[in-house]
């Protein structure tokens, strides 16, 4: 497969499992591009052994792994916003703050309406879990090709997806009260 | 209903269930007012999250992406020192900087003569007082190696073995201890017609002499040594063992103070097999700056090589540490990165960018066991100083600067006196906790 037929079938399906990984337009689009750029330098190597899609969905869950690990070392050590503690506020701000453009996704929270609510709901699953539920629910994928993408036993891909369905489950009748 | 069976209902629900354990759910369905509930309620959850909406890709996405890749495909190769390595690359380039720039600006009195003030020994040019070896000579006031010529070897008795061990390796640094080497055996009285040397400063490194025929000296039957050694800043010569002794006596002198000045403790020869020498790197002995003030705790930020070692005298054995103890916290400490709210006496904060460093500060606090484990690859640690009971309550990383939160008593355990931040060249700050 050319480079420009695997972008034309795959960049859509990457770009909408990172936006239902990182929850907003601009970390999507980045953590999409960086996905796609890996897939391609990747792609003559691709030995067939899954399909290419479950393919394209390891290299792009292990890339959002990648970063969401590395915000979890930066914030390792408990900080404190600084005007929290009421005393002089220096020039600095905490380095850790999303870089999207786009308004947090709680200001949109009305207009998206359910879609919304859900999207948050699933914001609140850790990372393995909320990539099962995507690949499960939006992506139908297979338990065998979910455990594929994501390296993880197949028994492992069934336990999971059903405690984060009992998760979101209680999430969102929380919401709804 | 137990887990397992809400768990397989899961499963059921996305058909992944064999056929025997398929029929079985649905024989529990069938029985199970509950369980029917419970599998409404999964599919609930399945609706919604079915139901979001496909996202399209954004305008311009297939563009922008095409630039990334060009972009990362014709970057310029840079040779690219990983992380872990940039702190060494920095500390090296500004030691040869300050190297550099001390070499050039260094006043008068730390030229290698410090301390030389002629009177204990007569400075002797050797176009005053021919040598034998002609060529023995040229060498010398060449400042070249000692080492004598062949025929010189063999004609004159070079170096007595047990003087030789006395004296130790020979170094071309000013100020270092002079080899002396017996070069002849001469009267004693005709050194006195030699020129005695005034001053402080040994001759400059003397005009290259022509060879010439050396008129042989007179031997009579009172002989004695006549020393001379050369360095890179002229010759000496000394009449005498005791001459020889004054003589490197005030030159070592004058090699202490130079280090006093340039702030190094200790030079760790190559054959140094101490685990200091061995395990410290570079990065950490440059880092550690001492300050232009007698030895206190000082600055905020990092500790000083010669801190750190006065310290760790201190607490040799571990007896000690009330000892240590004061000579960390009782240097009188202001904070002066924040006047307003400085920090008492008594508390300071270490900055340790190697497990040697930290390792070095907890026991200079007399702490007991090993101090937490740090992953200076990316992190460096922050160590308070203080009275027993402090620790730190919380770090923040700003842009510009790092700042400790502490109190100073209520902790137990000794690890809360560190704490880890990505490492960086921050100014760190220290605070007391609201």
């Amino acid at each position: 497969m050319s480079e420009q037929e695997f972008l034309e079938k795959h960049s859509e399906l990457v770009y909408n499992l990172a936006y239902r990984l990182t929850g907003n337009q601009s970390d999507a689009e980045d953590l999409a591009q960086d996905a796609l750029i890996r897939c391609l330098k990747a792609l003559k190597n691709f030995r067939g052994d899954s399909a290419l899609s479950t393919w394209a969905y390891r290299i792009t869950v292990n890339a959002w792994k990648n970063r969401v690990r590395a915000e979890k070392s930066r914030g390792f050590w408990k900080t404190v916003s600084f005007g929290m503690l009421g005393g002089e506020r220096e020039d600095d701000e905490p380095e850790w703050e999303p870089k999207g453009n786009d308004k947090p996704l709680d200001e949109d929270l009305e207009k998206q309406g359910e879609a919304g609510v859900v999207q948050k709901a699933l914001l609140q699953l850790d990372a393995d879990d909320r990539a099962i539920v995507v690949l499960r629910e939006i992506e139908e994928k297979s338990y065998g090709e979910i455990a594929q993408a994501l390296e993880l036993p197949e028994g492992t891909v069934k336990s999971r997806l059903f405690r984060a369905r009992a998760k979101l489950k209680t999430i969102l009748e929380k919401a709804k009260k | 209903m137990n887990e397992e069976m809400r768990e397989r209902l899961s499963a059921y629900l996305d058909g992944a269930l064999g056929e025997s354990e398929r029929l079985a759910v649905e024989a529990q369905l069938a029985r199970s007012e509950d369980l029917r509930l419970e599998l409404e309620a999964l599919k609930a959850v399945s609706r919604s999250v079915k139901g979001l909406p496909r996202q399209k890709l954004p305008d311009g996405f297939m563009a922008r992406l095409e630039s990334r890749r060009y972009r990362e495909a014709n970057k310029k190769e840079y040779w690219i020192l990983p992380p872990a390595m940039r702190p060494l690359a920095f500390a090296l380039s500004t030691a040869v900087v300050a190297l550099v720039v001390w070499d050039h600006t260094r006043p008068p009195e730390l030229a290698p003569t410090a301390g030389w003030d002629g009177q204990s020994a007569k400075v002797v040019s050797t176009a005053d007082r021919p040598v034998a070896d002609a060529d023995f000579a040229a060498r010398i006031t060449q400042g070249a190696s000692l080492e004598a010529s062949p025929a010189a070897k063999a004609e004159k008795p070079v170096l007595d073995a047990k003087f030789a061990k006395t004296l130790g390796r020979r170094v071309d640094a000013p100020g270092k201890p002079l080899e002396f080497v017996e070069t002849d055996r001469v009267a004693a009285n005709s050194l006195d017609g030699a020129v005695a040397g005034g001053g402080a400063a040994a001759p400059a490194a003397p005009k290259p002499e022509p060879a010439r025929e050396a008129a042989p000296l007179k031997k009579q039957a009172t002989e004695e040594p006549v020393f001379t050694a050369a360095s890179d800043k002229g010759s000496y010569h000394a009449s005498s063992e005791e001459e020889r002794s004054a003589i490197n006596e005030k030159l070592y002198e004058g090699f202490e103070a130079e280090k006093k000045k340039m702030g190094i403790a200790r030079i760790i020869e190559k054959s140094d097999e101490s685990k200091d020498a061995r395990d410290r790197s570079l990065a950490d002995m440059m880092e550690l700056r001492v300050p232009a003030a007698a030895p206190a705790v000082g600055d905020t930020g990092t500790a000083s090589l010669a801190q750190v070692s006065a310290v760790r005298g201190a607490v040799q054995p571990r007896q000690k540490a009330s000892r240590a103890m004061g000579a960390l916290s009782g240097a009188g400490a202001k904070n002066a990165d924040s006047p307003a709210s400085a920090a008492p006496a008594a508390v300071r904060v270490v900055t340790a960018r190697s497990a040697d460093a930290l390792s070095a500060a907890w026991i200079g606090a007399g702490l007991a066991g090993d101090p937490p484990k740090v992953d200076f690859s990316t992190q460096m640690a922050v160590f308070l100083a203080g009275p027993a009971g402090c620790g730190v309550t919380e770090t923040y990383v700003g842009k510009k600067t790092v700042t400790v939160f502490y109190r100073l008593e209520g902790f137990t355990a000794p690890s809360a006196r560190v704490a880890a931040v990505p490492a960086s060249d921050k100014r760190v700050l220290l605070k007391p906790a609201p």
